[in-house]
């Protein structure tokens, strides 16, 4: 497992690269791994612009029958007050496309949100190799 | 820390390529990286190579749509180019189009999009800013469906 | 210019079209010259199947100069059984009317001068002009457009053989025929395949034949869509191809919007504009 903590766009960079290479290591497809590094890029920038800052840990998982990758994003930010609007295409409290949540949703095989509001948020997603 | 973009001239037409490893700050300084290009050169086409981006995410892409619009706001042509099928399934999927941008899937087809032709290929394949001649009059201009 | 086809005059039954507006002539020059450069070959001939007419397309096609054609009998320019045939088809027409290749687009052959025979499409009308009938023919060579199918014929027997389903059918070129009834799962993998298979083979035209999809419904027309959207955003193009009549009414029917393809009916009218699109270097 590695973590790596997320605290300014660089890192952003950085998230995806990590993401990108286990992908790399567990055999996922071309567009699988663009489909995975995309997501982690969106993740990693929700914590930082929205989360105020946090890390990621990233890691393989066996389960049952299925080999994959997990990423696991956590801030101490603000979280999110309504997590299915938050979700909704095109919702932002940035003033931008809002498509990151939703768009990171349907690359992944599952997301999961759990945000208090006023303690953080923690993003989990997960994609299986086919 | 962030690098500036690059905009390059190749002949008349401006040319930026976008490289995987941009921070969010690099990406954002396209804006005006290229528009000051535009105003001082009057470049009528702008040509941004995307051949070596791996990801292409909410933020870039909207980056990239915005800086479009705009080149296209001050008469310059715009032509994405040499975007991997893998990004173009990934942006689809996160609901991102592009739209209203023309595209091309080799610089030398985006040049020809835009009324330009390489005439001479150097031996290492790397056309020069001297091979770039216009071509009159082929309507190669319309290259959208 | 010597123009052999009579300026439409002002008799009751002739071309009402170019009326009475301003100098006559002018006009009449003008649809002469239209007619003179216009890029399907058209002749003209009278009841005695003399050649009266014949445009610069017609004299290029046949490779006959117009000097050679012209006062002679049209069958000359015929292949085998219509040749002996052909006054007889004019003989029972003025004499009973029934109408057999007039009004019609039909496929028939043509002969050149050096004796080539080859496919022709052909429309025949009959007009009156200055009280004389004339029968004009508008003739359209059909060599590439058989050629290509011939191609595609025997292309598809090798796509059958294969079994990936992407096939490189030209230069630049990749179909990928849909065959049977098509799933979520299957389209997406498909079509993934053929989006990198074009950048792997710098294609710039991917055609999407659906001839062998029974049933077309919303989710393969958003597979499809996806996938063209896909292509844009590459720079490349794609086409729709094997739409049956049914299918386009099915398309209209879900209000499916496909502009963002270009659509053709069959494969080889696909392959035709792919050719088109990679040689004139359109493409995106
Ligand atoms: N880590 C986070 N902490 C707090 N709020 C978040 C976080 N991630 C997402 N959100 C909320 O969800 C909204 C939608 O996020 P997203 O779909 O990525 O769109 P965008 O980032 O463009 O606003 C954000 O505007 C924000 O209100
Ligand atoms: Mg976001």
């Amino acid at each position: 497992m590695q973590r790596i903590e997320i605290r300014d766009e660089q890192d952003i960079v950085r998230a995806r690269t990590a993401a990108r290479s286990l992908a790399e290591t567990l055999n996922f497809s071309v567009v699988d791994k663009t489909r995975i590094a995309t997501a982690v890029s969106e993740l990693a920038r929700n914590v930082v612009v929205h989360g105020g800052g946090g890390y990621v840990e990233v890691e393989s998982v066996n389960a049952e029958k299925r080999v994959g990758m997990r990423c696991v994003f956590v801030d101490q930010g603000p979280g999110i007050e309504d997590v299915e609007r938050a979700m909704a295409e095109g919702f932002s409290t940035a003033g931008t496309i809002g498509h990151g949540l939703p768009g990171a949703r349907r690359l992944m095989d599952d997301l999961s949100i759990e945000a208090t509001p006023g303690q953080g948020t923690r993003v989990e997603i997960i994609k299986w190799i086919p | 820390m962030s690098e500036a973009i690059p905009v390059l001239g190749v002949g008349p037409v401006l040319l930026v390529s976008i490289q995987n490893e941009l921070t969010d700050r690099s990406v954002s300084s396209l804006h005006r990286a290229v528009l000051e290009r535009i105003q001082e050169t009057g470049a009528p086409a702008l040509l941004i190579d995307v051949t070596a981006s791996e990801v292409i995410d909410t933020f870039i892409g909207r980056i990239l749509s915005e800086t479009a619009r705009m080149a296209q706001l001050m008469n310059t042509d715009v032509v994405l180019v040499g975007m991997q099928p893998e990004v173009a399934i990934t942006l689809l999927e996160m609901g991102l189009e592009i739209p209203n941008v023309r595209t091309a899937m080799s610089l030398e087809k985006g040049l020809e999009a835009v009324g330009y032709r390489i005439t001479k290929i150097d031996d290492d394949a790397n056309p020069s800013v001297a091979d770039i001649t216009e071509s009159l009059g082929t309507g190669v201009g319309d290259a959208k469906d | 210019m010597g123009h052999q086809f009579p300026p439409p005059k002002k008799s009751a039954k002739a071309g009402s079209a170019p009326a009475d507006h301003g100098p006559s002539f002018d006009r009449a020059d003008l649809f002469a010259s239209i007619v003179d450069y216009t890029a399907d070959a058209i002749i003209a001939i009278n009841e005695a199947c003399e050649v009266e007419y014949l445009n610069r397309a017609a004299e290029r096609l046949f490779g006959y100069g117009r000097e050679e054609v012209l006062g002679h009998n049209i069958n000359m320019l015929m292949s085998k059984p219509h040749q002996e045939r052909h006054d007889d088809y004019v003989a029972t027409y003025l004499r009973t009317g029934a109408k057999v290749i007039l009004d019609t687009w039909r496929e028939t052959e043509g002969r050149k001068k050096d004796g080539t025979i080859f496919p022709i499409e052909l429309g025949v009308r009959e007009c009156w002009v200055a009280d004389r009938r004339i029968f004009t023919g508008i003739v359209r060579d059909l060599t590439a457009l058989k050629k290509a199918q011939e191609e595609v014929a025997r292309k598809n027997a090798d796509i059958r053989e294969l079994s990936t389903p992407v096939i490189n059918v030209a230069d630049g070129v990749l179909v990928l025929p849909l065959i049977g009834t098509v799933d979520s799962a299957r389209a997406r993998d498909s079509m993934e395949m053929a989006i990198t298979r074009m950048a792997q083979d710098k294609a710039a035209v991917l055609i999407v034949d659906i001839t062998g999809v029974p049933a077309f419904d919303t989710m393969v027309a958003n597979h499809i869509i996806s996938m063209a959207t896909c292509i844009r955003l590459m720079g490349g193009h794609s086409i729709l191809t094997g739409i049956s009549p049914a299918t386009a009414l099915t398309i209209v029917g879900l209000g499916v919007d496909l502009s963002m393809l270009s659509t053709r009916a069959t494969l080889a009218q696909g392959l035709e504009l792919a050719v088109d699109l990679v040689r004139n270097g359109t493409t995106g």
